[in-house]
């Protein structure tokens, strides 16, 4: 099934998806739950490790959580100890809802990340019209971001190495320098790369190597998605 | 600070959709103008760096850590609007790839850490070189500047948060802004010591940031203030305390709690719904819709004006 399906007839459908989720706010243990089993039945049928994919959708709840500490205070009456805690009593439903709905989301999204290529994904997003600066900058940035980060670990090995003794904040600074110096490598490279890439034909449009167009399955995983979102909104 | 999906409601997270895409608009049309080839190439490496800087970490208090956000420090080496596409790009790949920020959301990420990060800085930038054109103004004036992006964007989530039902206005205020000021001073002390090593190893970097700068500093400043009062203005359109999640409240049956919120003034759309639409959802997707057309049409306004009176400035140097 993975390969069968085009990226973008993938995003569409997870950015149709996350839409009705957040215009729905599934709160009860019917709809949370069946948004839920549906995004782990998908999984399971395009072989995503479960596991892998639930513990990187927790990623959202810590700041979905604090933000949600700030839902009941809405509804203090009284600005006392009992007051505050009488409307975290009567409205943690409204926090579990606050968490629920992005924590949904960002299961639909993971899943996408984790059953396609990055790589196809830009693509992806440049068959749905992303404009061509924000597209050169994703692709520069799918490139590049691993060797830089690999260079500035590398510099951080040796700056933790050559002073080990620095307090946090001593060092704070020091990464003001580390990442100065990475920034002048950046724009040596930037000028670099562009003269390398004028040379091999470059016009200003990155070439595709192959076209991947949809098809009748993308089609109906889009409409699958559409559908599971009117339901959503419709049964709320 | 970066909103996840669910935390704005219809009415927010589509006007503030409408002023990212408007100030994106305008930013690719201003780098189509002013920048060539070479620049662009620059501009996505730089954005790869500012992705790949964000790994480092700093002590804030109580054993946790915050992290470089980049959004004063791409504004003040290429200038704001390029800043702002650098930004929109790392925002959106952090929401796509690493569900760092939401997708429904991005747009408000994109005005919060973009727009707002990228301007607040090259602006307190400016005002410094003013004073002195020293290697210590040039510093201070980065380190305050990042510092300033990160508090006021800090204070503008709350807001936005409050707007749309999510949060009790005050709290969420006072401690993001408690919060980010700690965020802030890590920002500031790395974006400070980046520009500081730049001043000693290469200048000119920073020249080229102000050049574009001066030239794009008016634009935004009206394109963001329009946005401040138009966001502000839809919130008490559609009532003082919106509540995007009110209806999830009373079919649990816990929603006849609510206090009664005090309205400044009347609400055209009560509850941000269109009256008259019987289903919530729609009615709140239609109030969207009705807020993201004002919005489109107010920033192509204030473009237009701009642009008009970009012409005629344009004209005047001719002749």
């Amino acid at each position: 099934m993975e390969n069968s399906l085009s990226p973008q007839g993938k995003l569409l459908a997870a950015l149709i998806a996350v839409l009705g989720i957040v215009l729905a706010a599934p709160h009860t243990p019917f709809t949370a739950g069946a948004v839920f089993a549906l995004v782990i039945l998908l999984a399971i049928i395009v072989q995503v490790p479960v596991f892998k994919l639930l513990l990187r959708s927790l990623v959202v709840v810590p700041v979905a959580g604090m933000i949600s500490l700030f839902y009941p205070l809405r509804f203090v009456a009284s600005w006392h100890a009992v007051g505050i805690a009488e409307a975290y009593v009567n409205h943690w439903q409204g926090m579990v809802a606050l968490i629920l709905t992005p924590w949904l989301c960002v299961l639909v999204m993971m899943l996408l990340v984790m059953s396609t290529e990055q790589a196809d994904l830009i693509y992806a997003l440049g068959r749905l019209r992303l404009p061509r600066a924000l597209l050169l900058l994703l692709s520069f940035m799918y490139r590049y971001v691993d060797v830089m980060r690999a260079q500035l670990q590398a510099a951080h090995r040796s700056l933790l190495s050559r002073a080990p003794a620095l307090g946090p904040y001593r060092r704070v600074l020091l990464y003001g320098n580390l990442a100065g110096s990475m920034l002048i490598r950046a724009y040596d490279r930037g000028e670099r790369i562009h003269a390398a890439m004028l040379s091999r034909g470059y016009t200003g449009v990155l070439p595709r190597l192959h076209e991947q167009r949809i098809h009748v399955a993308d089609i109906a995983l889009i409409a699958v998605s559409m559908l599971f979102s009117i339901a959503l909104i419709g049964y709320h | 600070m970066h909103i996840p999906d669910g935390m704005l409601d219809t009415k927010t997270f589509t006007t503030l959709w409408v002023g990212a895409a408007g100030g994106l608009g305008y930013a690719g049309h201003w780098i189509r103008k002013h920048f060539d080839q070479s620049k662009i190439v620059l501009m996505a490496v730089l954005a790869a760096l500012i992705f790949g800087l964000q790994m480092l970490n700093f002590p804030i208090a109580g054993g946790t850590s915050g992290h470089f956000g980049g959004g004063a420090l791409a504004g003040l080496l290429l200038g704001t609007w390029p800043g702002v596409v650098v930004m929109a790009a790392v925002l959106l790949v952090q929401a796509l790839f690493f569900g760092d920020g939401g997708i429904t959301t991005l747009g408000a990420n994109i005005v919060n850490m973009g727009i707002i990060g990228a301007l607040v800085a090259p602006f307190v930038y400016q005002l410094f070189q003013r004073v002195s054109s020293s290697s210590l103004s040039k510093i201070l004036g980065a380190a305050l500047g990042a510092f300033l992006a990160v508090v006021l964007s800090s204070a503008v989530v709350a807001i936005e948060l409050w707007a749309s039902g999510s949060a009790q206005f005050f709290a969420a205020l006072t401690a993001m802004v408690s919060w980010h000021t700690l965020i802030g001073i890590g920002e500031a002390i790395i974006t400070g010591g980046i520009i500081a090593y730049i001043v000693k190893v290469r200048p000119q970097i920073l020249d080229d940031g102000e050049q574009t700068t001066k030239r794009s500093f008016r634009s935004v400043c009206v394109v963001l203030g329009a946005l401040a009062l138009l966001a502000t203005g839809l919130s008490f359109l559609a009532s003082s305390f919106p509540d995007g999640l009110e209806f999830v409240y009373f079919d649990m049956g816990v929603g006849t709690a609510a206090i009664p919120e005090t309205t400044i003034v009347p609400a055209l759309m009560p509850d941000y719904v269109l009256p008259g639409i019987a289903n919530e959802t729609l009615a709140g997707v239609a109030a969207g819709v009705i807020g993201a057309i004002v919005t489109g049409a107010f920033l192509w306004a204030v473009i237009s004006v701009l642009a008009r009176k970009r012409r005629q400035d344009d004209k005047r140097t001719e002749n």
